[in-house]
């Protein structure tokens, strides 16, 4: 009978605990890190040897590490013809109809429920042929490329401070600077983005906020025109125009932005900057604020990853 | 057995009774010094604090927005008239709408006295306001700072008593009541003080040097309802440098005689400039001033004489507050 407040003291502890678990739970940020979709192979699966004319098992796992969901994901089997062919696939998949390498999946990205994102096994059987007589092995190359059309949003709040020129004595709950990110949950992450208030050209009570947005390829793939993302894995070619190109939205307080290109091209180094623009401006005579500026890059992606399997021959 | 109870029984009549008279002596004690207390003192005009959880630190989007403001008169000056306001700003008004950019005006608010040395209890101001969607602007969540700012009118009044001496130099075996020396003011129940008066003593004529300082931490301006409206963040038309660290000298007395004519520097309007010092931090909000006035043609012995100065000015104080506006999961 002692024992019983300690064990009511003990149950509150412990609840109350579980209670402020939960809150926090709410502070989740799921827009950080700078992976996307991930891929690996399973042990073993294919092994580093198989036999001529045996049937054997490339295994991967597809992980959507990253804020966006992928819909439409393409999965591509790259294997040498005279060597090795294609059996069966095995997971939660679409099989193409024309192409038996090619597999369609969909895989949702991280949320606050599931911060980790979801996870799909794919299995494909595969049949190695028979060696010439003359070879006794032969390593042949498994690549699995994976393209998929990406989002990277990007919010925060902007000061928006009509006093661009400091000259009023009002009280400001915040002052225009630029700022530096690192990532936001996807491979293709905004890293700065510098604030501009200028004066409107011909309303002289009208002020225009503009936004020079970084943008930066920090994934291990390769970036492609959203509009394209499927020919990347298939067969039909894509041109120099498509690669590298991220399309830009942005709004500010809810209000569209002109971002100047739409269409933006990184560089060499993987980086380029935007301008984007709210034409219709806001009025000179609002104080200072925090504004919400949301930005969306859309963009396909592609990585591949590969490994060797020695075919042996049988006595 | 009956002789100690009767001892008993008169002893603790005496403990009673002496219990009484020194409750008595606590009670007449504090009486005293309430009514000797000088209320006229303190740098604080209206104090603004947030309601607690109003606004709470994280709100939902489906959620309205409720800002509850306590407001206490912790000066000496009675706050009254519909032209005293607070208002809400900092926030998006793309995202929160609802709240009145004419302000809420101040209910009247009595300031300390010799009845009231702590000041009105409170008044409070409320604000609603209503959270746009934030779903369908992908936005999770978004920090707004809420700015409260309060303009109100106040008035600073020094009662001290100085020294005249009309002819400080003579060379006299005749005692003197008194010998003028500087004081030291330090506040008036007021974020504008008198902080020291300086005197100097000559033959037929005293001179003042009346310093004067912002030590509210707030923004003081102009006195007159233009420059209260001015105050306001929404208004078109902002206080600007000819509006801002100015105090209205209203009178300068010594023994009841109006010095304020000699009073320089002021302007056409009896206007005094503060100066901003600068602190560590560089230019800070404490603004500085003095004027120099002069009593003449006083003579006769020297005597004690109160001096009294009347100041009245617009000042602006603020509080902010960071609430997180969360998308509804």
């Amino acid at each position: 009978m002692r024992a019983l407040p300690l064990v009511i003291i003990t149950v509150i502890v412990l609840f109350s605990g579980c209670a402020r678990q939960t809150s926090k739970g709410i502070d989740i940020n799921i827009h950080t890190g700078t992976r996307g979709l991930e891929m690996e192979f399973l042990k073993n699966a294919p092994p580093t040897q198989v036999p001529e004319g045996s049937t054997f098992i490339v295994g991967v796992v597809l992980k959507n590490r990253g804020a966006s969901d992928i819909h439409r994901g393409v999965l591509a089997l790259g294997i040498e013809d005279d060597y090795v062919q294609v059996d069966s696939w095995r997971g939660n998949i679409i099989k193409s109809s024309y192409n038996d390498r090619l597999v369609w999946f969909d895989l949702e990205g991280k949320t606050r429920f599931n911060p980790m994102g979801e996870q799909l096994p794919v299995q494909v059987q595969l049949i190695s042929d028979y060696l010439d007589k003359q070879t006794e092995t032969y390593t042949t190359t498994i690549l699995l490329t994976a393209c998929y059309q990406y989002k990277t949003l990007f919010n925060d709040e902007v000061c928006i401070d009509t006093d661009i020129y400091g000259t009023t004595k009002e009280e400001k709950v915040c002052t225009v600077k630029d700022k530096v990110y690192g990532s936001q949950g996807a491979p293709v992450a905004i890293t700065k983005v510098e604030t501009r208030i200028v004066p409107h050209s011909d309303y002289e009570d009208v002020l225009i906020p503009e936004f020079v947005i970084t943008i930066h390829n920090r994934g291990i793939g390769d970036v492609i025109r959203p509009s394209v993302y499927e020919a990347a894995c298939t067969s039909s070619s894509l041109s120099h125009d498509d690669l590298n190109v991220v399309r830009v939205e942005a709004t500010l307080s809810g209000r569209r932005l002109k971002c100047s290109p739409s269409e933006l091209k990184l560089k060499e180094n993987g980086q380029n900057k935007v301008r984007c623009t709210l034409t219709t401006g806001i009025d000179k005579e609002m104080t200072s604020y925090l504004a919400p500026l949301v930005v969306e890059l859309d963009y396909g992606y592609m990585f591949t990853i590969s490994r060797d399997v020695e075919i042996r021959r049988t006595v | 057995m009956f002789r100690v109870m009767s001892l008993l029984k008169k002893a603790c009549y005496i403990v009673l009774i002496i219990f009484l008279v020194l409750s008595l002596g606590c009670t007449t004690k504090k009486y005293k010094d309430r009514y000797d207390e000088n209320y006229r003192t303190g740098t604080r005009g209206i104090e603004m604090r947030f309601a607690k959880n109003s606004p709470p630190l994280r709100i939902y989007d489906d959620e309205e927005l409720h800002v509850i403001v306590e407001l206490r008169n912790k000066g000496a000056t009675d706050v009254s008239g519909g032209n005293n306001r607070v208002y809400l700003s900092g926030f998006d008004s793309n995202i929160i709408t609802g709240i009145p950019t004419t302000g809420v005006p101040i209910e009247d608010l009595e300031g300390k006295s010799i009845y009231n040395p702590e000041g009105e209890l409170y008044t409070i101001v409320e604000f609603k306001g209503n959270i746009r969607d934030l779903g369908s602007r992908n936005i999770d969540a978004l920090d707004q700072d809420l700015l409260v700012t309060a303009c109100y009118e106040y008035k600073t009044i020094l009662a001290e008593a100085v020294c005249i001496d009309p002819d400080p130099y003579s060379v006299s075996s005749e005692e003197k009541v008194c010998t003028p020396r500087d004081i030291s003011t330090g506040s008036q129940g007021a974020p504008i003080a008198v902080t020291r008066v300086e005197v100097d003593a000559m033959t037929g004529k005293t001179r003042f040097k009346i310093w004067i300082k912002n030590v509210g931490g707030g923004l003081v301006f102009k006195p007159g309802f233009e420059y209260l409206d001015k105050c306001n963040p929404y208004s078109p038309y902002k206080l600007d440098y000819n509006d801002i660290d100015f105090v209205r000298v209203d009178d300068v007395k010594v023994g009841g005689i109006s010095i304020k004519s000699t009073c320089k520097p002021l302007d056409n309007y009896g206007h005094i400039k503060l100066l901003p010092t600068r602190s560590s931090k560089g230019a800070s909000r404490t603004g500085v001033g003095y004027m120099i006035c002069e009593l003449d043609g006083v003579s006769g012995p020297p005597y004690k004489t109160p001096i009294t100065v009347v100041l009245s000015y617009n000042y602006r104080d603020s509080i902010q507050k960071r609430v997180r506006l969360l998308r509804k999961p």
